[in-house]
């Protein structure tokens, strides 16, 4: 009797474990993960930034689970990307409205960062749109989904690849 | 069954309890009442303690919220329809620091942004930001956004603290306890506490 019990309980603990100190699903998972379209809304705001917008949102194209694809249909795409020049604190926003609809927000803080930073915020924002939350601070160096500060790093680390084919 | 395996089966119920209370405090999304809480994924400056945070903050002051517009409804300068904010009104009781060109005055009304809006039965919490509570005074560490007319709270989440210790912080905050944001707060409300009540 012991150790079938004994081997249960270091299973459920060990399954506990791996939910609190690695990556974290946010719960949002696209049908289509291979064939994802996202948009810009060029204007203005978005026009300075555009180049870095596409490519750093691309850097999830090194992942075989993903296929992100810039469409300029503003009303068939998964991923909808804004730049605003109104202020409210945050650097950037990641919305869910359904598994296949998200939204991005960049505001005034973001545009105010270093030029890796703000690149690295792009990643990071995607991320959440492909469904991944912050991560535990104990994998921060491992994970463009920290949840403060940077690693300069702009693109996917270790424990973001582990959550992505965890979830794909 | 013997007595050892009685033992066993009961250490075993019991760490299937604790697991299951594990799980249930890590869930994100929380049920109060009818309202639907939802933490919303953000990213906003962070500051790695008290010190940090006032040399990066321009306006300090203690105020009580008298009212609030939620969600509070614009349109900006492309014509989208925003409707993702509230907005507080603040008395202002007591002005520490103001190194903002725009001054301020005693018993003032201003509008500060909040990170937390209510549509339908849903409250969202912006970064895990949790509003302020009407008719109470909070210590907030503000910045004054020329383009909207309105203070907007320094770190977000960092910048709101609440003078009295019992008021919960953030809402759905996984991983660490306490994290970055209570640890600078609870060093806030320590340091600035001879100023409240006041």
């Amino acid at each position: 009797m012991k150790k079938p019990l004994l081997f249960i309980m270091i299973t459920l603990l060990l399954s506990t474990l791996s939910v609190s100190f690695a990556y974290v699903p946010n719960g949002w998972v696209l049908t289509y993960p291979t064939s994802c379209w996202f948009y810009i809304s060029e204007d203005t705001n978005s026009s300075p930034y555009l180049n870095d917008l596409i490519y750093y949102t691309k850097q999830w194209n090194s992942l075989p689970e993903l296929g992100l694809y810039q469409t300029y249909s503003p009303s068939d795409h998964n991923i909808a990307m804004y730049v605003v020049s109104y202020d409210t604190g945050n650097c950037a926003l990641a919305q869910h409205y359904s598994d296949d609809y998200h939204t991005a927000t960049f505001y005034p803080s973001w545009k105010n960062l270093s030029l890796t930073n703000r690149r690295e915020v792009i990643v990071h924002e995607i991320g959440h749109c492909l469904g991944l939350a912050h991560t535990q601070s104990s994998n921060n160096s491992n994970s463009i989904m920290r949840q403060f500060n940077f690693n300069g790093k702009p693109y996917p680390l270790s424990d973001d690849k582990a959550g992505i084919s965890s979830i794909y | 069954m013997s007595k050892t395996n009685l033992r066993y089966t009961f250490l075993f119920i019991m760490f299937l309890t604790f697991v299951s209370l594990i799980n249930m405090a890590c869930e994100r999304v929380a049920e109060s009442g009818e309202l639907t809480h939802l933490y919303v994924e953000a990213s906003h400056p962070a500051f790695e303690n008290l010190r940090d945070m006032e040399d990066k903050t321009p306006i300090i002051l203690i105020g009580t919220k008298e009212a609030e517009i939620n969600p509070y409804n614009f349109v900006d300068d492309t014509g989208r329809e925003i409707s993702e904010f509230s907005m507080a009104h603040i008395k202002v009781d007591k002005i520490i620091k103001n190194h903002d060109p725009i001054s301020l005055d005693s018993e003032q009304m201003i509008p500060v942004l909040e990170n937390e809006y209510q549509k339908d039965s849903t409250v969202f919490h912006i970064g895990g930001y949790q509003k302020m509570e009407l008719g109470k005074k909070y210590l907030l560490f503000l910045y004054y956004s020329e383009h909207d007319n309105w203070y907007v709270i320094n770190g977000v989440v960092f910048g709101k603290v609440p003078t009295s210790t019992s008021e919960s912080l953030l809402y759905g905050q996984k991983g660490d306890s306490p994290s970055l944001p209570e640890k600078v707060i609870r060093e806030a409300q320590e340091s600035y506490k001879h100023f409240f009540g006041k």
